[in-house]
């Protein structure tokens, strides 16, 4: 649980309180933000994201591309390497690039292609500058045929 | 850094020992003194609106060990597939 975006948006409405009762003002910050401390001082020690070589460690992934029972090399299941967009429609990098936070747990690979290569080779089509190209070229001869029709 | 010296960085270390005694739910204290910090506010000129959006948000970061509380004080042991009632499994 990330108290630290619950707690903020309470900071900026404290913003609100006059300056005559600033002592209240602090206060409310110091009590919100202790709440979390304390539920965390109480909580039992296990899980973390912040040990990276503890192998039980919980992985921030995107619920789209959760797959569990069909993925079993852990090709979806791998951190977003896409940004808003699934790999295979994204037409852009990703501004992500060289930021995995699964890193040493996905499966490697050097490209979105690459990684969908794995669940199936026809897919790796569908990489994004390709796709590009290949619509443009597609779109290009339909209108010369159609031009080649009319005439 | 652990919670408990985060806590006492933020509460000072008097007050984190005060608070942090046996029996104490150190969660819900820091929510309800913040309430009263919050109520303090209005009295000296906080515009009720923000005050309003303020306990909103306030009641929503309770709302997390209060929930952690009401699982927890369910004892597994008392748990029972049986209670179609709800005696037994009530919510205390």
């Amino acid at each position: 649980m990330n108290f630290f975006c619950m707690e903020w948006p309470l900071a900026r409405t404290c913003v609100y309180v006059p300056d005559a009762a600033s002592d209240a003002r602090r206060r409310i910050v110091r009590y919100a933000a202790a709440v979390g401390h304390a539920c965390e001082a109480h909580a039992r020690k296990g899980r973390t994201r912040s040990d990276v070589n503890d192998p039980t460690a919980f992985k921030a992934r995107s619920i789209s591309h959760w797959s569990r029972p069909y993925d079993r090399v852990g090709v979806v299941n791998a951190g977003p390497r896409g940004l808003y967009f699934p790999a295979r429609v994204s037409l852009r990098p990703s501004p992500l690039a060289g930021f995995n936070p699964d890193a040493h747990t996905s499966t490697p690979c050097d490209s979105t292609s690459d990684a969908f290569e794995r669940l199936h080779p026809d897919v790796a089509l569908n990489d994004g500058p390709s796709t590009l190209r290949w619509m443009l070229a597609r779109n290009s001869a339909r209108f010369s045929a159609r031009k080649r029709r009319r005439a | 850094m652990d919670a408990r010296s985060k806590l006492g960085a933020i509460l000072g270390e008097e007050e984190t020992a005060r608070v942090t005694g046996d029996g104490v739910n150190v969660p819900m204290l820091m929510h309800a003194r913040c309430a009263e910090a919050l109520r303090t506010a209005l009295e000296l000129g906080m515009p009720p609106l923000m005050h309003q959006r303020a306990e909103t948000l306030l009641g929503e970061i309770a709302a997390v060990p209060g929930g952690c509380e009401r699982i927890q004080a369910r004892s597994i042991s008392h748990w029972s597939p049986y209670d179609r009632v709800r005696a037994v499994n009530a919510d205390p």
